[in-house]
């Protein structure tokens, strides 16, 4: 009896996390991405204790003698078209590809959590942005973000900027979807009757129960925004050279594809892992948060 | 019906309105003058006062946008900054280029995808399923550019099959010329295709309908024909025409691997060379036809599911 | 009357991810002809996966037939050929599934779905299927007017109505009916439960009729069988379950339904669950829940015991049970 009662009493996340666990292939991407953030804190600490010495010297430094060399053993992945470390570059990298993703979804669904709440909460006003933001879902996403880009310069900041606008509506909309679920539920109308105010029934009540799907497509949404921030990068609206990012990266590299392949393959495969796992996370996190869908 | 057909026509303006007027607003706020782009930096005042003019730069916003509509309708998106030819002229060329580009991605990627998809759901947990699945997440996790790169480097560099660059003439040179892009910007979207088929079928094949269908004594492949493919199509159908558009709106990433002559390719250089008219025009030409998609996939919606249908009889939606 | 279909011995388990769900544990029963066999059990008892063992409708995976028989004639279904089960289904035997609702696909009209069945069996094309089609739904209270519409304009006692001449269109000889008004309100189940009992008498059909609805067993049926955990644990006549039942579970079914003529404040319900099917407990499946429990009850599987020719029970205890 007593174990059934503790079993009772595992949280929405204890058990989430309990189906997550037996998705091995989740794991092992989640461990992969886990590695990918350690490392990219390591390149931010030996940036800071070197004075970005280290950075200077192997990241960027040119050095043509060995330009374009192949694998080897003290350079695994090989040179690319200046005589720079590639595996070095992909790992100073992590930091512009993984982290500005991240920033410009969580950016987005801070801001898409405020306008969908809104938007569910009040009736007035939730035409009125809902319009917007089926407006700004008529235009593609890469598109979007490209005018937006087209409009700032190409930077990385306005990239991360561009990319996470983009990506406000479609949170808004799954937020506002949930408020207007939970809106209904007898729990509301019981913590209205106790006299919770619009923010605390907002923040205690709505939030915590549309964190489900915003999680789920927030894992998506990170993936999509590494492809984004390295798209266009690659075609010269992101981060600029001599800045090791995995899409400016290939960007160069094209020029000597004919002459040494790994400088393509490389860089590429690093934005393919990266979001391959991501998508394993998001597919996995479906799976746990929401067992129905299941098949 | 066609009142249902109507009503969607005319709710799509205020949206084409939206769409154009909020790209117009991007990129008219854009800093830097357009006039000193156009005149250089050696520009005497009395000269980029004139040119002012004549772009109607220093009208307002509204007035500037209602004016650059009106333009529109009328088929002029203006004058390219750079080359002082009609921006039309060359949406008129390069826009079937990438109306091809992004059919025959389409056309691969339902071609694939669906096939695959319902043979996945069919054969669930075997071998087949596996690897169609394990493919479908590595394709939909591939950056374009990558895939387009590395095809070019196994099928132009190292096999000399297929043409890494550019269009070629005439039908055949055309068809050629095509594959390797057509192959890269249909993957990820067959991949989405296959993954959706393959849930929703998925999703068919508990529903107690398939039972009492078995139950008939029907043959299986009756059975999936007509009960499962007619139900699981349905959200498929949405998707594919979404895909179609986002294929259209986001080609500039192909059209620039395979130097396609492409609105998508148009955009980008232009946005090199901050010619404001051609990028609002390419951008303003793709969201709408983005949009147009969208309502047409709406409509056919309505046509494939009779739900839908009657509800719209009923003038419910 | 000579058996006609019958089912022995039959085990079908299913294999999930975290666990064995056995779902049938040697089941036996027997249809003669002409007869309405009332099987009667709680949810999760596996009166459904008995249908669907019969109609050869066992999803597989998760689901295994392990051993047994399921006799049609002289064919054992379990082993006829896919092409012969296909005959046999709709043309032979037929089922009516517990919701209508989601019993009808959703995008064919109600008429394309009764005539699928006539063109697949009967050989009939296009005009003469539709006519025929038109008559079924005529025959179970629907105008035939109404043929071309879709499954969601129709309410859901019209849709069982469907899903009846949908099962009774090639005129088959056994009709099995799982909880057919299980999800129907009260006044649209009287209904259809007379259609299917005027129909049947029509058509001569043997019926088994799946419910947990002992009112409507006592109306329909000729034989009871009492499922629980996977076991038959009583089987006789309706007059011998209804006034003669020794079974221990049979006696706590019948215990908790009101009675009109008894003045009780109180029901009394089974104590306890039903056993988790991935676990069951060893013995007489029903030992943890029954007042007359002994060690016995516990270790050994009790048997089938014959009471009369027509009444089996599985109990160890079924003297005392009747002495009281």
């Amino acid at each position: 009896m007593a174990q059934t009662q503790k079993v009772k009493a595992r949280s929405l996340g204890q058990e989430a996390w309990r189906r997550f666990k037996k998705d091995r292939l989740a794991i092992i991407a989640l461990c992969f991405l886990v590695l990918l953030v350690v490392a990219a804190f390591a390149t931010l600490v030996i940036d800071l204790v070197t004075q970005g010495e280290f950075y200077d010297q192997y990241v960027v430094e040119q050095d043509l003698l060995k330009k374009l060399d192949g694998p080897s053993l003290e350079h695994p992945l090989g040179m690319d078209e200046f005589g720079r470390d590639i595996l070095l570059r992909i790992i100073w990298g992590i930091r512009y590809s993984l982290f500005m993703g991240m920033i410009a979804i969580i950016g987005a669904i801070i801001i898409g959590t405020v306008i969908g709440s809104v938007a569910g909460f009040y009736k007035k006003v939730d035409n009125v942005i809902m319009r917007c933001m089926d407006v700004l879902l008529a235009i593609p996403s890469i598109l979007l973000a490209t005018a937006i880009v087209a409009a700032l310069g190409p930077s990385l900041p306005n990239v991360v900027i561009a990319i996470g606008l983009a990506n406000i509506p479609q949170f808004a909309r799954i937020v506002r979807a949930s408020v207007l679920t939970i809106k209904g539920q007898e729990y509301i109308e019981a913590a209205r009757a106790m006299g919770a105010s619009d923010l605390r029934i907002i923040a205690k009540y709505i939030i915590p129960n549309s964190m489900a799907p915003l999680i789920v497509q927030g894992s998506v949404g990170v993936a999509s925004a590494i492809l984004s921030i390295a798209s266009l990068s690659f075609v010269g609206l992101g981060v600029q050279p001599p800045t090791p990012e995995w899409g400016a990266m290939l960007s160069n590299a094209r020029t000597y594809m004919r002459d040494a392949w790994h400088i393509t393959v490389m860089p590429g495969a690093a934005i393919m892992l990266s979001i391959l796992s991501l998508n394993i996370i998001g597919d996995g996190l479906r799976d746990a948060l929401d067992p129905r869908l299941k098949n | 019906m066609y009142k249902f057909v109507l009503k969607r026509i005319v709710m799509l303006i205020p949206v084409i309105i939206g769409v154009t007027f909020v790209v117009f607003f991007i990129l008219s706020v854009a800093p830097g003058d357009p006039v000193l782009t156009i005149l250089g930096d050696g520009a005497t005042d009395e000269a980029i006062e004139q040119m002012r003019e004549e772009l109607g730069l220093n009208d307002p916003l509204l007035i500037r946008y209602v004016n650059y509509i009106w333009d529109v309708l009328h088929g002029d998106f203006g004058l390219s900054y750079k080359t002082r030819l009609p921006v039309s002229d060359q949406l008129l060329a390069r826009f079937p280029n990438t109306l091809l580009l992004a059919s025959c991605g389409i056309v691969l990627a339902i071609a694939f995808g669906i096939p695959l998809g319902i043979l996945s759901a069919k054969k669930q947990y075997t071998f087949l399923d596996n690897v169609a699945t394990v493919g479908a997440l590595v394709s939909v996790s591939m950056p374009k550019f990558w895939l387009g790169l590395l095809l070019v480097l196994i099928f132009s560099l190292n096999l000399g099959v297929f043409p890494s660059q550019g269009m070629g003439e005439g039908v055949v040179g055309t068809l050629h010329s095509l594959v390797l892009p057509a192959v890269t910007l249909s993957t990820g979207f067959m991949a989405t295709i296959m993954r959706m088929t393959r849930s929703s079928m998925l999703e068919t094949i508990r529903q107690d309908y398939i039972s009492t269908a078995r139950a008939k004594g029907i043959k299986e492949s009756q059975v999936t024909i007509r009960h499962m493919l007619k139900n699981a199509l349905i959200p498929v159908i949405t998707l594919c025409g979404l895909q179609f558009g986002h294929m259209l709106g986001g080609s500039m990433i192909t059209e620039t691997v395979f130097s396609w002559p492409g609105v998508g390719r148009y955009v980008l250089d232009s946005i090199k060379t901050k010619d404001t008219p051609a990028i609002l025009g390419c951008v303003i030409l793709m969201s709408v036809s983005f949009s147009i998609i969208n309502l047409l996939v709406d409509i056919l919606y309505g046509y494939v599911d009779p739900r839908i249908k009657s509800q719209y009889k009923a003038g419910k939606l | 009357m000579s058996e006609f279909l019958s089912v022995k011995d039959l085990v079908v388990r299913y294999d999930t991810d975290d666990a064995v769900v056995r779902a049938l544990n040697g089941v036996s029963l027997s249809l003669q002809e002409g007869e309405t066999l009332g099987l009667v059990g709680e949810t999760g008892a596996g009166k459904t996966t008995l249908a669907r063992s019969i109609m050869g409708l066992i999803p597989s995976p998760p689901g295994v037939i392990e051993s047994g028989e399921v006799l049609y004639g002289d064919e054992d279904l379990l082993k006829v050929p896919e092409r012969r089960m296909r005959e046999i289904r709709g043309k032979h035997i037929s089922m009516v599934f517990q919701d209508p609702m989601t019993s009808l696909n959703p995008v064919m009209t109600v008429g394309e779905q009764i005539a699928e069945v006539l063109q697949n069996h009967e050989n009939l094309h296009g005009k003469e299927a539709h006519c025929r089609a038109c008559e079924m739904l005529e025959m179970v209270g629907i105008n035939a007017d109404r043929a071309g519409e879709y499954p969601h304009q129709f309410s859901g006692g019209m849709k069982q109505r469907v899903v009846i001449a949908i099962a009774l269109a090639c005129r088959p000889k056994v009709l099995i009916a799982d909880e057919p008004t299980t999800a129907l309100d009260v006044t649209i189940q009287a209904q259809v439960l007379e259609i299917i009992k005027r129909l049947r008498k029509e058509l001569n059909m043997t019926m088994m009729l799946i419910t947990h609805d002992l009112g409507v067993v006592a109306q329909n049926c000729d034989n009871v069988a009492i499922i629980y955990a996977g076991e038959i644990v009583e089987y006789g006549t309706v007059h011998e379950i209804f006034k003669e039942r020794v079974h221990p579970y049979t006696i706590g079914l019948f215990d908790s339904i009101p009675k009109m003529n008894e003045d009780v404040t109180r029901l009394k319900p089974i104590v306890g669950l039903m056993p988790d099917p991935t676990d069951l407990p060893c013995g007489c499946k029903f030992h943890e829940r029954c007042q007359y429990c002994t060690e016995e009850c516990k270790e050994r599987v009790p048997e089938m015991v014959q009471l009369s020719p027509t009444h089996q029970v599985r109990c160890i205890h079924w003297k005392e049970v009747a002495a009281k």
